[in-house]
């Protein structure tokens, strides 16, 4: 285990300081700079050259990223161009924002996913598979924004049940937070719950079909006990891989959502960030994200080991 | 360089002619704003208006940025030291932070200050505060400075008395200085970038990146009665369609800078009401790129000239709000020259056009190809553009419509200039006109993006903007034009409305032609 953890480690670092080198590559090479965003047409040439200066844009590529990794190695993630302040406070803003729409929508898309997946997989080729498949393929199919501005216009407008647009913390009470949050969520959610349940279904289709379930069924179980039992844990592998994929993706921010409903999350922020060219919030946020991915990773690898205690950490299987 | 002689002027004369001037520019409606009227019977006293805007806001220094969204706050935050009222016809120069201004002689201009006004933080204002702001601008020497043209010097002459002595007579100064924002001496980098401090009616209360700014009311403000409102919330929705919803479900009170192709929408909803602007001073204009083929051949950008179909673009595209011409000046700016700004100097002309391509040795438009650029995020720009590619199309030439984020079509303009043709908006139409296009085809005497060097045309310009007196301007700027049409470094298609939507709540608010949003007399109905 400590092996496991080590290793894993110590990857997780090299492809953290690797992405983190190709995006800041990426970011510096594409035209245009933040004195382009904060100046527009309007700037001299001399108000420009004075602002490079003042945010350190007209040192060599190598000294910009050697003087950055040095802060990050330190925790010092520099301070944010457009905002004036630090990119770690800018982001902290950002990211229980993004934190409690994700953990929201995946509580959604597993409230829908869980219990569709596994009906449409016991009742293959029933109109509740049909219906359950029409609708995780309506949900995938549908485009976020056009799903989020139905939403808007139904139940904020129409029916002004809830809010068009922003996001309330906790600050403002536990319902206005919940009701500045159900929208987004719900959109998400729904996107989010159509591959799961697809996953959950292909698993338990394909679990149905092992020996070890018609044993249980020879030995008289019941069908709930059955299902319950044998069938549901046995076909989590593969929806437990694509929850980790769709909870690190959320974790990223939800771009077009965040947009929609004007949520001040990271998909905002980084979209924000990189129009503005704002590096170092640029750069924090990918160092975030990748972080993220590789610690979710590691978590739905050790997961594995306890849905299946045939699989050990590393990859081998036990006999 | 400059031609102007100095010595046809006498000092009587000239000074007879600026009280003239300042007195026309000076007119008595200094009734708004005074007690009687801030206390009008039926306007409400306070209450949160809520704003959206579509693009990220920036807490930015306002001695160097005009970033729209920030236009509409900073307006609010800080005073000028005079005040280019460009919500009303006619245009006007109101006093602010000065109560009086003028010059004393050709090189001259001194200022009268307000007593009793502080700043947010507290600290009185006085002409330290004034000298502080302006060698700032002067040594920035960017955007603002330009306006304050031949400015070399500024002094302190008493604690309410300020004089600024020029090389040269510069005639639009007291306007240069309209958008000058004093900030206080004090002031840090800080005060700069992230907190700004100045004397407005609001202060800077709160700034949350990527969701909204909100501003308070300062009760301390000099104009005794005013703002009405307690708070404003500059609320970022960057979604349009969201923006509209918001509004149309009240949970914000006005929409600032309506799509235009938006604005049937809100006409059609009773509860919404369209704001748009008394003034118009936006425009559109085609940048050229004449140091390539084809536009650097004079014949081909006549021919271009002659392709837009001016009326269709605005009448459709923009909805009509907006109007064709052919000046950079708008139609109620004193130096537009209709001889030259109306539609039928250009007017849509195919047969024209193909001649002149002939001409141009682009006979049936075969091997014209023109690059268009544009930025993203204006879709009547796209439509614009799209019109003009079926009709270069049609007479035979070929176009590349590249749609860029904005700070790539900056570059594409400034740097690498690998276009032919782009869009751009054109300002300060309805000012005076030397600042009319002054950013972008005279900064130096190879303007930023045109890049077109005419001798005359730098003569004129300068000779026009160190004459005081209108009369002997208005030729100067009458060639100007006559010039402009003649070679065509850049095109105007027109000038568009600047239009906002609203609740029936809001009371008070007027469009800004140049987007300076004064919220000082808006107020909320019950």
């Amino acid at each position: 285990m400590l092996g496991f953890l080590l290793r894993r480690s110590g990857q997780a670092v090299i492809t953290i300081a690797l992405i983190s080198t190709v995006v800041f590559l990426v970011v510096y090479f594409i035209p245009g700079d933040p004195v382009t965003v904060i100046l527009g047409t309007q700037g001299t040439p001399q108000e420009a050259a004075a602002l490079r200066h003042e945010f350190g844009l007209d040192q060599p590529i190598y000294v910009r990223y050697g003087l950055w990794l040095w802060h990050a190695v330190h925790l010092d993630l520099g301070t944010s161009i457009l905002f004036s302040r630090s990119v770690m406070s800018v982001i902290a803003e950002a990211f229980p924002v993004t934190l409690e729409l994700t953990l929201l929508s995946m509580l959604i898309a597993l409230v829908i996913a869980i219990p569709t997946g596994i009906l449409a997989g016991v009742r293959q080729h029933t109109w509740v598979d049909l219906l359950a498949r029409g609708l995780a393929f309506a949900g995938q199919a549908v485009p976020g924004f056009w799903l989020g501005l139905l939403l808007i216009w139904l139940l904020a407008v129409q029916l002004p049940i809830f809010p068009t647009f922003g996001y309330n913390d906790l600050s403002a009470g536990p319902w206005q937070n919940l009701r500045s949050m159900a929208l987004p969520a719900l959109t998400l959610g729904v996107y989010v719950a159509a591959p799961l349940t697809r996953y959950l279904r292909a698993g338990v289709i394909r679990t149905l079909g092992e020996e070890h379930v018609a044993v249980a069924r020879a030995k008289g179980l019941s069908a709930r006990q059955v299902i319950l039992r044998h069938v549901v844990r046995n076909s989590l592998i593969p929806f437990v891989t694509q929850l980790g994929l769709q909870l690190a993706y959320l974790l990223g921010g939800a771009v077009v959502i965040e947009q929609v409903f004007s949520l001040p999350g990271m998909g905002q922020l980084a979209l924000t960030a990189f129009r503005s060219r704002d590096y170092p919030v640029v750069q924090g946020v990918v160092l975030l994200v990748a972080g993220g991915f590789v610690v979710l990773n590691l978590l739905v690898d050790a997961l594995y080991s306890v849905l299946d205690p045939r699989i050990r950490l590393g990859g081998e299987t036990g006999s | 360089m400059d031609n102007h002689d100095h010595r046809t002027l006498s000092r009587s004369t000239f000074l007879k002619v600026a009280a003239a001037t300042t007195a026309a520019t000076y007119p008595p409606v200094l009734l708004r704003g005074n007690r009687a009227l801030a206390a009008a019977p039926g306007v409400p006293m306070g209450g949160k208006l809520v704003a959206s805007v579509s693009e990220e806001i920036k807490i930015v220094d306002a001695h160097t940025s005009e970033l729209l969204t920030w236009r509409s706050m900073r307006e609010n935050i800080f005073d000028t030291l005079i005040y280019a009222d460009l919500e009303h016809l006619p245009i006007s120069l109101k006093p602010r932070l000065a109560t009086a201004w003028g010059y004393t002689d050709p090189t001259t201009f001194d200022l009268t200050l307000r007593t009793g006004v502080t700043f947010h933080d507290g600290t009185p204002f006085d002409a330290e505060d004034v000298k502080f702001s302006l060698d700032r601008v002067l040594k920035l020497n960017g955007y603002l400075a330009a306006g304050l043209g031949q400015v070399d010097a500024v002094s302190v002459l008493s604690p309410t008395k300020v004089r600024l002595k020029m090389r040269r007579p510069w005639a639009p100064l007291a306007e240069g200085l309209a958008r000058i924002c004093i900030y206080s001496k004090h002031a840090t980098q800080e005060t700069f970038n992230s907190k700004p401090i100045g004397t407005g009616p609001f202060r800077f209360a709160e700034f949350k990146p990527g969701a909204f700014t909100r501003l308070q009311r300062f009760d301390n403000y000099w104009e005794r009665g005013v703002p009405y409102l307690d708070e404003i919330v500059f609320q970022l929705i960057p979604e349009e369609a969201s923006r509209l919803a918001a509004l149309e479900s009240g949970q914000t009170d006005l929409l600032i800078q309506l799509p235009l192709n938006d604005a049937p929408t809100v006409q059609h909803n009773p509860n919404l009401v369209i704001l748009r602007n008394a003034v118009q001073s936006f425009g559109d204009i085609f940048y050229i790129n004449s140091h390539r083929k084809p536009l650097s051949n004079l014949y081909a950008r006549q021919a271009l000239s002659y392709m837009i179909d001016r009326p269709t673009f605005y009448k459709v595209f923009l909805n009509g709000y907006g109007y064709p011409n052919c000046s950079p000046f708008a139609k109620s700016n004193w130096a537009y020259y209709a001889k030259e700004g109306d539609i039928s100097r250009f007017p849509y002309d195919l047969t024209r056009a193909k001649e002149l391509l002939a001409k141009a040795g682009y006979p049936n438009g075969k091997g014209f190809h023109l690059t268009f650029s544009l930025v993203a995020g204006f879709p009547e720009w796209l439509q614009g553009a799209q019109m003009l590619q079926s009709v270069v199309n049609h007479i035979g030439g070929t176009m590349d419509i590249l749609t860029q984020e904005a700070p790539v079509w900056v570059d594409t303009i400034e740097k690498t200039f690998n276009y032919d043709v782009s869009f751009d908006f054109s300002s300060r139409a309805a000012s005076d006109p030397a600042f009319t296009l002054a950013d972008k085809f005279q900064f130096a005497p190879d303007g930023i993006i045109s890049r077109y060097h005419n001798p005359r045309v730098t003569q004129l310009l300068a000779a026009a903007a160190a004459t005081l007196d209108r009369a002997k301007r208005k030729p100067l700027y009458d060639e100007y034009q006559t010039i402009w049409n003649q070679n065509l470094y850049g095109m105007i298609l027109g000038k568009r409305d600047i239009v906002s939507a609203s609740t029936k709540r809001v009371g008070g608010f007027i469009e800004n032609a140049e987007q300076y949003r004064n919220f000082r007399y808006t107020y909320l109905r019950k």
